[in-house]
């Protein structure tokens, strides 16, 4: 499959605000779209269909607005796509579970980090934090929660 | 609690019908054979499972936290806790990714000592998952026999970095200290050695009937599951996919060497096994080229400015670490902390396609193939 | 005194029962049996100082997979908060006598991952357990393993000094052994 006939389809088919021809020796990736929210499953879509794995799925958060950033590669030859959503701070996203377990676990991590909601996921819950946690710690507003009370140790005897 | 039954009883409830109940068992987070503080929940219906559940972030320390509040240099000891075992090469990639974003030039010299210590780090990483591995199964031996390899690397190693485990060896810009002679010496006698020790677990393992019917057809992974679940590392190379980033995206000086990618057949921990013996050996391959041609030259690029604050951007960088490929996501914002940093670890996508894999199978083989993965936990939950 | 002596000195019991004790304890100290607890790092230095090259099994120490046939928990690595109440767990399922040895920076302070913001560590195993050795490194070498070892057993016979059978101190060094006794005699 050809890179360029690649971008052209991807290009044809999503119209993103802003496309970018990546500087791979820069940033890593050849190809950079901007898309709204909503087209962010299609693109999945398209490019998991076009032989393409899914190799990153994180989130960044601007305090105005939270981006989400989604690589996508290909194993025959090195064509990284980036395709990135910009979220306001109480939007959702549709998740792309479904499409490609490989976004199960990464979009639970991005909700507990950041808090971005994923719909249709059919199980967002904590992954590395404990499952009580309230707190989204990569926020930009994060503020470490008071000191937690380290649980106590039960002993009969004190005999060494 | 003692229960009376009298015979009448016990007619009643075998006449009756007894019933089966299938039932959670806890793999905890202290286990021998998890390698690591991993928790797997898994159904049991008897032996056999019904259902495995992963649960993780018992040694969740919060790296990419830590990458939003310190400088990049302070930044640096974080790389080699992440995945300890593989702890050169991923000193190695973080270097490389701020360099790429910051346009630092290394110096040949320094490349090519970057390459031989990674790819030593990563016969190292191979020995140990095999002595692991293969203690999951019963086998004792070959643990002891790969401590003693894992000791001549460390003997070489510890020379030039100071250290057994945690390098923090390499520098924005090249390597901490210049290699001499005796590194040279060293890492050749250890080639000759290695390939020697090679022979000695091939027939002492991979023809061994045991090991063969606790590994052959087990934990079966298709090429298009991988591709699915994002797998990388040997355990897509088993699966038959041909991609590794030394070869795809070379990164250092990889494009220079001449070395072949070990791809196995069906996809099972037998081939996941065969697949990371023989990348040991063209590790060998590596390391003997790049002592051959090693550039005379200086071993760090001076210039690098202390506090270092590359351009706003964000890179998204790959590099691969002896579990599958790593991708370094920075975004800087200009200022000497970065605004984000993101790990997308191997180990990460690898477990994540246990659940898939161990549905029916008994739960020894639960262990045969979780061990099959090569996980190391705190790159998981970073 | 060496400053090894007064590390033993420092950490005795206060209450001593007498010979009784002292007779136990030597071969409580002499067969630890280790419960094989690596959380992180370290726990690879720990594997190292059980192989061949540095072998703590030597002294006596014998890895068990289960905390209910263990008498020393070696925490090895971070213990993050959703660990910790696993971590008590586990030193509650040991039976007394038990020890603990904190081995790392993690286990002993939070090491590298304690600054003002962290979220996700217990800043020490003796935060939530009683700790009795304390190993530092980063990770330590296996050679500081078998010290930390080495002093635990001091620390539970009392050291030549102190027990009635006049068993060596490890730590400290052999001191006028037998064989040294019969090389100064001839």
């Amino acid at each position: 499959m050809d890179s360029s006939s690649v971008s052209k389809e991807l290009v044809d088919k999503l119209a993103p605000i802003e496309v970018r021809e990546g500087d791979y020796d820069r940033t890593g990736v050849h190809l950079d779209l901007a898309l709204e929210p909503e087209k962010i499953r299609q693109a999945a879509e398209l490019l998991l269909e076009a032989g393409c794995f899914l190799e990153n799925l994180t989130a960044v958060d601007h305090v105005s607005h939270r981006e989400m950033v989604y690589h996508f590669n290909e194993y025959s030859q090195p064509f990284r796509i980036v395709i990135r959503a910009n979220l306001g701070p109480e939007d959702e996203i549709e998740s792309i579970q479904d499409l490609c377990p490989a976004a199960d676990w990464q979009e639970r991590e991005c909700f507990e980090m950041l808090g971005v909601k994923f719909t249709g996921h059919s199980d967002l819950r904590r992954l590395l934090l404990p499952e009580d946690a309230d707190f989204f710690p990569l926020r930009k507003d994060f503020v470490n929660p008071p000191e937690a009370q380290a649980p106590e140790y039960h002993q009969e005897t004190d005999d060494h | 609690m003692t229960i009376n039954i009298t015979s009448q009883e016990l007619e009643r409830r075998i006449s009756g019908g007894l019933t089966e109940q299938t039932f959670w068992l806890n793999m905890g987070p202290q286990h021998p054979a998890t390698h690591g503080v991993l928790r797997v929940l898994l159904h049991l219906d008897g032996e056999r499972v019904v259902e495995a559940e992963p649960v993780i972030g018992y040694i969740h320390r919060g790296h990419e936290r830590m990458g939003e509040t310190r400088p990049y240099a302070q930044f640096y000891p974080n790389t080699s806790r992440m995945d300890y075992i593989g702890a050169m090469t991923y000193n190695h990639g973080y270097c490389a990714a701020v360099e790429k974003m910051a346009s630092i030039e290394v110096p040949a010299r320094a490349e090519y000592i970057r390459v031989i210590s990674s790819e030593l780090n990563r016969i190292g990483s191979h020995l140990l998952w095999l002595g692991a591995y293969l203690m999951d199964l019963g086998a004792f031996t070959p643990f002891l026999y790969i401590w003693d390899d894992r000791e001549a690397i460390n003997d070489i190693l510890n020379k030039v970095t100071g250290s057994r485990l945690t390098y923090s060896y390499n520098r924005f810009g090249g390597v901490h200290m210049d290699v001499d002679d005796e590194f040279m010496a060293g890492c050749r006698a250890f080639i000759k050695r290695m390939r020697k020790r090679l022979k000695t677990y091939d027939r002492l393992i991979t023809g061994n009937i045991i090991f063969q019917k606790r590994a052959k057809d087990v934990g079966l992974i298709s090429p298009e599951q991988a591709r699915q679940f994002g797998l990388s590392g040997p355990c897509l190379r088993a699966s038959g996919v041909e991609y590794d980033i030394r070869k795809k995206e070379p990164y250092s000086v990889y494009s220079e060497f001449d070395f072949d990618i070990p791809v196995g057949r069906q996809g099972d921990t037998y081939d996941r096994y065969l697949v990371r013996i023989a990348e040991m050996e063209q590790s060998l391959r590596i390391i003997e080229q790049a002592l051959g041609k090693m550039p005379d030259g200086a071993y760090i690029n001076d210039k690098v400015p202390r506090d270092l604050a590359p351009d706003p951007g964000e890179i998204y960088f790959t590099f691969e670490s002896p579990r599958g490929e790593v991708g370094i996501f920075i975004v800087s914002d200009g200022t000497r902390i970065p605004y984000r940093m993101h790990w997308k670890t191997p180990s990460y996508t690898n477990l994540s396609i246990l659940a898939e894999t161990v549905r029916g199978v008994l739960v020894a083989d639960v262990v045969a193939i979780m061990g099959s993965f090569d996980l190391v936990i705190p790159e998981i939950d970073r | 005194m060496t400053s090894d002596e007064k590390l033993v000195r420092s950490v005795e019991p206060v209450v001593r029962l007498a010979v009784l004790e002292d007779i136990l304890s030597v071969p409580r100290a002499s067969s630890l049996m280790v419960m094989v607890f690596g959380l992180a790092c370290c726990a690879m230095e720990l594997m190292a100082a059980g192989a061949a090259k540095f072998d703590y099994m030597r002294f006596g120490g014998v890895p068990r997979g289960t905390p209910r046939q263990s008498d020393l928990m070696i925490v090895a690595g971070t213990i993050s908060r959703k660990m910790a109440p696993a971590v008590i767990t586990l030193w509650e399922q040991m039976a007394a006598p038990k020890w603990v040895i904190a081995m790392g920076n993690c286990a002993i302070s939070g090491g590298p991952f304690a600054y003002d913001g962290q979220y996700a560590i217990v800043n020490g195993a003796d935060e939530i357990i009683p700790v009795d050795v304390y190993i530092p490194g980063c990770p330590p070498r296996p050679e500081g393993v078998i010290q930390g070892f080495l002093t635990l057993q001091d620390k539970i016979t009392g050291g030549q000094k102190n027990n009635v059978l006049r068993r060596f101190d490890r730590v400290g060094g052999q001191k006028r052994g037998f064989l040294q006794r019969i090389k100064r005699i001839s």
